[in-house]
C-alpha cells in the first residue's frame, strides 16, 4: 500500500471510474466527488496528500475550489484541464496549483507527478 | 458633409464595424442615399419614390437597378449592395450597403446606407477580420468538441486500458501482454492527439 491518500475531482463519469480504479490498482488510497460542493464539504474531512481536480466542474471550475479550501489545501495540487493555454497554466499556478496536466495525458504522466508528491512528503 | 460622415461612422460603431471609413463622396450621392434611406420604409410617398426612379435609377448599373425596381415593387425589406455609374457613365469606385432594422411586420424601420470605397485597405482589412474571425469560430469549435467528447473519453480509455491489464495480466499471462499492449496502443492514441491540441493551442496564441 503507498502512504498517499488522493482526492479526485472529475465530473466524467467513465474517467473518474477508471482513474480511480487504476491509481487504486496501484496502491493509492482514492476518494473522488463529481462537482465542486461536494469536494467542499469533503476534503476537509479527508486528510488527503494530493487533490487531483479538473478545472471545468459542473458547479464551478477547478480555480475555485482551490480559493475555497483555503487552509484545507492539500499540500500538493494537480489541474487537469483540456485548455492548455498559458493562461490556464499561468491561472493554475496562482490558484495553488502545483501541475496543470492538459487533457488528454497519458497514465504515466499522473504517475511521474504522484511520484513527485510521494518524494515531497518524505522531505 | 463631414458632420453627416461622422454621424455615419458612429452607427457603424454600435453595429460593430469599427474599422469603416466614410469615403467622402459628393453631396448628389448622399442626397440618394437619404433618399433611398426614406424609400425603404412601406410608408414612402409616392412623390418620393417617383423622384428616386427618375432622378436615381438611370445612374445604376442594369443589373442592380433591376434588383431594386424589384425590392420596391414587392415592398420587401432591402438588403442591397450596389454599385454606382456616374452620369457620364465611369463605374465609382465605392459600395453602398444597407442596414436596415424591421418592425415586427417586416418593414423597415430605418436603414443606414454606407460607402465604403473598394479599394481602400479599410475595405480590405474589412474583408480579412471577418474571414479571420470564422476561422477563429471554427477553431474555437473543433478545440469545444475535443476537450469535451474526444479528449475526454480517449482519457478514461486510457486508465480503463491500464486498469484491464493490470487485472488481465493476474490471469493469464499471455492475454496480459495482450492487454498491455492494447493499453500502449490507446496511449500511442493520446500522444497524437495531445500534439495535435497542442499545436492547436501554439497557432491560436500566434494569432493573438
Amino acid at each position: 500500500m503507498r502512504s498517499l491518500s488522493v482526492f479526485l475531482v472529475e465530473n466524467h463519469e467513465d474517467t473518474v471510474r477508471y482513474m480511480q480504479l487504476y491509481l487504486e490498482q496501484l496502491g493509492y488510497q482514492v476518494s473522488v466527488a463529481a462537482d465542486m460542493g461536494t469536494a467542499l464539504r469533503e476534503i476537509p474531512n479527508s486528510h488527503c496528500d494530493v487533490l487531483i481536480s479538473d478545472i471545468g466542474l459542473p458547479d464551478g471550475d477547478g480555480w475555485q475550489l482551490m480559493e475555497k479550501l483555503g487552509s484545507h489545501r492539500p499540500r500538493f495540487a494537480i489541474a487537469m484541464s483540456g485548455y492548455g493555454s498559458s493562461n490556464d497554466q499561468r491561472k493554475s499556478r496562482a490558484a495553488g496549483y502545483d501541475h496543470h496536466l492538459v487533457k488528454p495525458f497519458i497514465p504515466g504522466a499522473l504517475l511521474a507527478l504522484l511520484s513527485e508528491a510521494e518524494k515531497s512528503k518524505e522531505t | 458633409m463631414t458632420k453627416r460622415a461622422d454621424e455615419v461612422c458612429r452607427l457603424l460603431q454600435k453595429i460593430g464595424l469599427p474599422a469603416v471609413r466614410i469615403e467622402p463622396v459628393s453631396a448628389e450621392v448622399i442626397g440618394a442615399n437619404e433618399l433611398f434611406s426614406s424609400l425603404a420604409n412601406a410608408e414612402a410617398l409616392l412623390e418620393s419614390r417617383v423622384s428616386f426612379v427618375e432622378g436615381v435609377l438611370p445612374r445604376l448599373a442594369a443589373a442592380d437597378r433591376t434588383s431594386w425596381k424589384a425590392a420596391f415593387a414587392k415592398q420587401r425589406p432591402v438588403e442591397v449592395q450596389v454599385g454606382f455609374k456616374s452620369s457620364d457613365g465611369r463605374t465609382l469606385d465605392f459600395e453602398m450597403r444597407s442596414f436596415a432594422v424591421y418592425d415586427q411586420k417586416r418593414r423597415a424601420q430605418s436603414v443606414l446606407c454606407v460607402f465604403i470605397s473598394l479599394t481602400t485597405p479599410a475595405f480590405k482589412r474589412i474583408c480579412n477580420a471577418r474571414l479571420s474571425e470564422g476561422r477563429e469560430l471554427e477553431r474555437s469549435r473543433v478545440r469545444k468538441e475535443l476537450h469535451r467528447g474526444v479528449s475526454q473519453q480517449l482519457l478514461g480509455a486510457a486508465f480503463g486500458c491500464k486498469v484491464l491489464a493490470g487485472r488481465v495480466a493476474t490471469l493469464n499471462e499471455e492475454l496480459g501482454k495482450e492487454a498491455s499492449n492494447l493499453a500502449e496502443l490507446v496511449n500511442g492514441a493520446v500522444s497524437e492527439l495531445q500534439s495535435l491540441v497542442r499545436s492547436a493551442q501554439i497557432q491560436r496564441e500566434r494569432h493573438k
